[in-house]
């Protein structure tokens, strides 16, 4: 859980940033020019800014220069490569394009995240230890040993916790390819392990007719 | 090989003038020599006429003993300065004196012939002497005619040969500096094609060179300001284009994201409501910003069709169709008539005063009044949709036009602004040939004005 500031002044697009942050377990704050956001961060500490370019007010290149060492994802529809550059050089963590795709922003966000320790590398569920870090779960502190893909399958799962994740979209995400033919089958298995493995029937729920959600 | 024009033309006029030349040389050489010759000629004559006479008076003079002794003195004398004789007697041709060889021809009595025997050359004349007695025939070598042709040839030749070299180099010369400026004028062009286009030539002199060089530069400097117009319009162009973009990612953005939310989260009835409508709004965004694309582009394809028309129906039409919108943002809406009429396309000239009615509307924010009208000063009518509104720095004036760009970007897009209005303004009035000028003080209000000139009937 980490507490986010998201600066975007088109409100339905902040409004959806926020709920599906937060549905994943972040705490979001929400600011709608340049001039909050800087009110934002002066008053309160976050983990994590995802920040527009084109803000009224205070643009989101001159608001990266004042984050001081929170990192920073721009979400932006400025495409072109000198901006990008402007951004990865006044110290952006990532940078994402619009239009983008919510489990993309997810997982992004949770890589910044990691990757500035500004999360928790452990997860506790019920029973379950997963630590991030040395990529590795304990059930009832004994080791249970996964495949790579399994492991990446249940960290995808994790990251869009309440949001379905439909087998295609799982085989883009974690095996890296395009659905062809009956390779969801591969999906279903790789489900079928981590539930039987983990313990996790529970939490890991089939939508018919859809995917999977990870319930927390 | 491929000659350069400058090389032909300098063979050409080298070739020309060495012919001429040449032959004028040729032709003075050979007048000489006949001049020469001729001379010679005269000379032989005048020769032998001297001797005659001088024969015949001796002759008269009794005091001679023998004609034949006598001629043989005259030829033995005469022989020692190169003249040959011979004396015949005239009736029966007998020789009573020669030392002419045989060979050498001999021409009738009162005959003169030049001729060439054994390499050399001799003019023989031949006449009779003493009332026809005799016959004296002298010849005289004239050889050295040969070596004088031959000195004059030599002479003309060396002349000849001098002459021709000094004035091909000379020429080379003469015409490398006639071709200069025609040299740099190439040098500039390659310049300007290598893709310096401020590259200019030199207008020095008033040949045709520097006439070339004139029209040349201004060819450039027309080229350079087409240039340069390409490129503000590609660069708009791009603008625009990236200005789009952005416009259709943030709707397609947010589509696309509660699509997602929807799909993939359950929710409380409420919330699918709130994500559906959301989804809703932003599709019809995007269908404003295709619709006003759509306009812009129809204008430009179809140009416009003129007609004369009465202001104030269009006018009042547009307040009614704004009446109810006007109401519910609290803004009352007046129509001035005028009675002016006007020459254009109707339809477009609607869609300009509803897009600038929209926006005095908008400006107003719920409050406030928005009054449309038309006046006639001189030669111009002008429409003008005037408002009590917020107004506009003149910072945001000079951008209104520009497709895209909004003086509240927040705002607008709420109350549903495309950012396309005033650029399809503007090009509605630009194919009518019309202005599109702004009046605006801040928190006080704008009047937007569409100058038209009056036609000349």
């Amino acid at each position: 859980m980490a507490r986010i500031l998201i600066v975007e002044d088109e409100i339905l697009i902040n409004e959806l940033l926020c709920k599906n942050l937060t549905l994943v377990g972040h705490k979001c704050a929400c600011a709608f020019d340049g001039a909050e956001a800087l009110e934002c961060i002066k008053t309160e500490a976050f983990d994590l800014l995802i920040l527009d370019v084109m803000l009224p007010e205070v643009s989101g290149f001159d608001i990266i220069k004042q984050a001081g060492s929170v990192p920073v994802i721009f979400v932006t529809a400025k495409n072109d490569l000198k901006d990008r550059m402007k951004g990865f050089t006044l110290g952006a963590d990532d940078y994402i394009v619009k239009p983008f795709e919510m489990p993309e922003l997810l997982a992004r966000v949770q890589a910044v995240l990691r990757r500035t320790k500004r999360d928790e590398s452990f997860m506790r569920i019920d029973d379950l230890l997963i630590d991030f870090e040395s990529r590795k779960t304990f059930l009832d502190g004994k080791e249970i040993e996964l495949t790579p893909k399994e492991f990446a399958l249940l960290d995808t799962l994790i990251t869009n916790r309440n949001i379905v994740l439909s087998r295609e979209r799982l085989l883009e995400l974690v095996w890296s390819y395009y659905y062809e033919g009956d390779t969801t089958r591969t999906v279903d298995v790789h489900i079928q392990q981590l539930r039987q493995k983990l313990n996790l029937k529970s939490h890991i729920k089939s939508v018919y007719g859809v995917g999977y959600r990870f319930e927390l | 090989m491929k000659k350069s024009f400058f090389e032909r033309l300098y063979i050409t006029v080298l070739v020309i003038f060495l012919l001429f030349f040449n032959s004028g040389v040729l032709l003075t050489a050979m007048y000489t020599y006949n001049n020469a010759v001729t001379s010679a000629e005269d000379i032989c004559l005048s020769e032998h006429r001297y001797i005659s006479q001088a024969f015949e008076t001796d002759y008269a003079d009794k005091s001679v003993t023998g004609v034949q002794l006598l001629m043989v003195s005259y030829g033995t004398f005469y022989g020692e300065k190169n003249i040959k004789l011979r004396f015949t007697r005239s009736y029966n041709g007998t020789v009573l004196y020669s030392d002419i060889a045989d060979t050498l021809p001999a021409p009738e009595a009162g005959n003169m012939v030049n001729t060439r025997i054994d390499g050399k050359q001799y003019i023989i004349v031949s006449d009779t002497i003493c009332r026809g007695s005799y016959t004296l025939t002298c010849a005289k070598d004239v050889s050295y005619l040969d070596e004088e042709l031959f000195s004059l040839a030599a002479a003309f030749a060396g002349i000849s040969v001098t002459a021709s070299v000094l004035l091909a180099v000379i020429l080379y010369f003469v015409m490398k500096k006639l071709f200069d400026p025609l040299e740099k004028l190439r040098k500039t062009t390659k310049l300007i094609s290598g893709g310096d286009l401020n590259a200019r030539a030199n207008e020095k002199g008033d040949d045709e060179f520097a006439a070339l060089a004139k029209d040349f530069n201004v060819m450039a400097e027309r080229i350079g300001e087409q240039m340069d117009t390409l490129k503000l319009n590609a660069e708009q162009k791009q603008q625009m284009l990236d200005n789009l973009a952005h416009e259709m990612r943030t709707p397609l953005t947010s589509i696309h994201g509660y699509a997602e939310y929807v799909y993939g989260v359950e929710l409380e009835p409420a919330d699918r409501m709130q994500a559906m409508n959301n989804i809703m709004s932003e599709s019809m965004r995007l269908k404003r910003i295709s619709e006003k694309l759509l306009d812009s582009a129809f204008i430009r394809e179809n140009g416009i069709e003129k007609a004369v028309f009465n202001a104030d129906k269009m006018l009042e039409r547009t307040r009614t169709r704004f009446l109810l919108k006007a109401s519910e943002c609290g803004v009352r809406i007046d129509q001035i008539p005028c009675n002016i009429t006007l020459n254009g396309d109707e339809t477009l000239i609607e869609l300009l005063v509803s897009n600038l009615t929209e926006n005095a509307i908008r400006a107003c924010r719920g409050k406030g009044c928005v009054e449309l009208g038309a006046v006639k000063e001189g030669k111009i009518i002008s429409l003008y949709v005037k408002d009590n509104g917020i107004g506009m720095t003149k910072e945001q004036l000079s951008h209104i036009t520009e497709p895209f760009y909004r003086t509240d970007k927040g705002r607008a897009r709420r109350d549903g602004g495309t950012g396309l209005g005033l650029a399809l303004c503007k090009r509605i009035a630009d194919a009518h040939g019309a202005a599109l000028e702004f009046e605006s003080v801040l928190s006080a209000g704008t009047i937007a004005y569409v100058r038209f000139e009056e036609e000349k009937e």
